[in-house]
């Protein structure tokens, strides 16, 4: 008897699941194509939630299964997974290395170990439904459809989606923001945040050569629109006939409101997700270099202090806080943070109490880049002048003085 | 018979927040399909009575909502994606493969 034919025998669960980690991949292909075969006939999510559960961590093993194009995804079958050589269907293969950037990303810049720090499975849900337009994560993975052709194409095609939808799974496992009202809408823009960050990352840019869009490649000719939303310019990734225009505001001013119901966007979480979006374009383009880097902490820093009910006005407070203590008090990028919130209508309002606060809405960002430079070179000039007047106090002369009474001689 | 698909919520909320539903008018199908059609709509309206909402689980989820009028009898099924399964989720494969090739 043959391997295969065993593993479709009778074998217990707990055997099953030893095989998952096995290193042979057609091993671990047989084990989860039975478990999954059972999930089917005892009903989906719970024995889905008990399977990936008692599996040990993995450092982010990916799976990738095909729906099918059934809405219902115990009827999925896996196609690919860690290791495995590339398949014939791209959207397999760009879902599998979308999750391998995504990883890499959180893995070399932040120092995390998968969606929740402990090596979590990365398991995918491609070709879900019929014209399906969307993308989302269930708690357990992600799920990517096709979309319809006209509105959106395949929604694996972009980078920053597929990391938008991992990125749902570290907030889970880090604030848990409840996916509604403004924590929602925070939620929403931690993905939107970090699925550019992922996209930009990957492709080395800096943060004013990035394009700040999301979901640009799954957008089709028919349609033509930019992308389902824009960091930098919330409100204008599409305006026509079609789709209308862009809902998303970029200052609390227009903060839009919507019943907390699904049909109300659990309150426009993806709508109102524009203004801390702006705040975080605002800050990363102001500091310039890679957006990763010092804003990137930041707003990755907050989320890990941030709380299921954290609101903007407490997120904001909480990376004026989180730049203190990663920069310092008075650091060009405590001042980029406090301006870019203010810009937005959500002044700070735990600012020490030596830092200017200057934004005017309507500040463009490259007025904006100039003051927090020219705050930054006064804050070194004061810091040295400190500095001298420390070494006068005593006994040995500052460097700078030496200098000049040595040229005077 | 008038079914009609509404969707909501998803990456494109903003765009379904003005979209209007799809809409089947069931006596203009062929024999054969509108007997498969009542068939899973029966199977989907016994399925409801049972059927205890999860608390959703996720994000991004969409959330699809059929309702059916029949002159003086109407209802409405609703489901959102963190609970796509069973006759739902098969009454809705055929309602958007049907709405998809009508196109």
């Amino acid at each position: 008897m043959s391997t295969c034919r065993c593993l479709n025998c009778i074998l217990p669960p707990h055997i099953l699941r030893k095989l998952l980690d096995s290193k042979n991949a057609k091993l671990r292909q047989s084990a989860l194509n039975t478990l999954l075969g059972t999930a089917r006939l005892r009903g989906e999510r719970s024995v889905r939630a008990a399977l990936f559960a008692t599996v040990a961590p993995t450092n982010g093993r990916r799976t990738i299964f095909d729906a099918r194009h059934n809405n219902d995804l115990s009827k999925a079958v896996m196609v690919r997974s860690e290791g495995a050589e590339p398949v014939k269907d791209g959207t397999v293969n760009r879902a599998y290395d979308g999750f391998g950037a995504t990883n890499d990303f959180y893995k070399k810049v932040f120092g995390r170990n998968s969606i929740d720090d402990r090596g979590m499975r990365l398991n995918g849900y491609v070709h879900r439904g019929i014209d399906f337009n969307n993308a989302f994560w269930d708690g357990q993975g992600m799920v990517f459809g096709d979309g319809d052709g006209e509105m959106f194409t395949d929604f694996t095609l972009s980078l920053d989606v597929i990391a938008h939808e991992l990125a749902h799974g570290v907030t889970e496992f880090t604030a848990n923001l409840e996916y509604h009202n403004q924590s929602g809408a925070l939620n929403e823009s931690m993905s939107d945040v970090f699925g550019s960050l992922v996209k930009q990352w990957s492709a080395k840019q800096t943060a004013d050569k990035a394009d700040w869009l999301i979901g640009a490649d799954v957008t089709t000719p028919t349609i033509k629109i930019d992308a389902l939303r824009s960091l930098k310019a919330p409100g204008t990734a599409f305006d026509n006939d079609i789709l209308g225009k862009d809902p998303q505001p970029d200052h609390m001013d227009n903060l839009v409101s919507l019943p907390d119901t699904e049909e109300g966007d659990s309150g426009g979480v993806h709508i109102n997700s524009g203004i801390p979006n702006k705040a975080f374009f605002l800050v990363a383009t102001a500091l310039g270099g890679n957006a990763w880097e010092a804003a990137g902490h930041i707003w990755y820093d907050s989320l890990r202090s941030s709380n299921p009910k954290t609101q903007f006005q407490e997120f904001a407070d909480t990376t004026v806080a989180q730049a203190d203590k990663l920069f310092g008090t008075g650091s060009a990028q405590q001042h980029a943070v406090i301006e870019a919130w203010t810009e937005v209508g959500l002044k700070p309002t735990k600012i020490p109490s030596n830092v200017v606060v200057s934004a005017v809405r309507g500040t463009d960002s490259q007025g904006l880049a100039s003051l927090t430079k020219q705050i930054a070179a006064l804050s070194d000039e004061i810091e040295e002048l400190t500095r001298e007047v420390t070494a006068l106090r005593s006994s040995k002369p500052p460097a700078r003085a030496a200098k000049r009474a040595s040229r005077s001689k | 018979m008038k079914i009609s698909l509404a969707t909501s919520g998803g990456q494109a909320a903003g765009v379904y927040l003005r979209k209007p539903p799809l809409v089947l008018e069931v006596e203009k199908l062929a024999a054969a399909e509108k007997a498969e059609l009542l068939r899973r709509l029966a199977a989907a309206a016994a399925e409801a009575k049972s059927h205890v909402a999860r608390e959703a689980r996720g994000a991004d989820l969409m959330s699809y909502t059929i309702s059916v009028d029949d002159g003086d009898r109407s209802f409405v099924l609703k489901r959102s994606d963190s609970g796509m399964q069973g006759a739902f989720a098969s009454l809705l494969d055929w309602l958007q493969a049907h709405l998809s090739a009508k196109k």
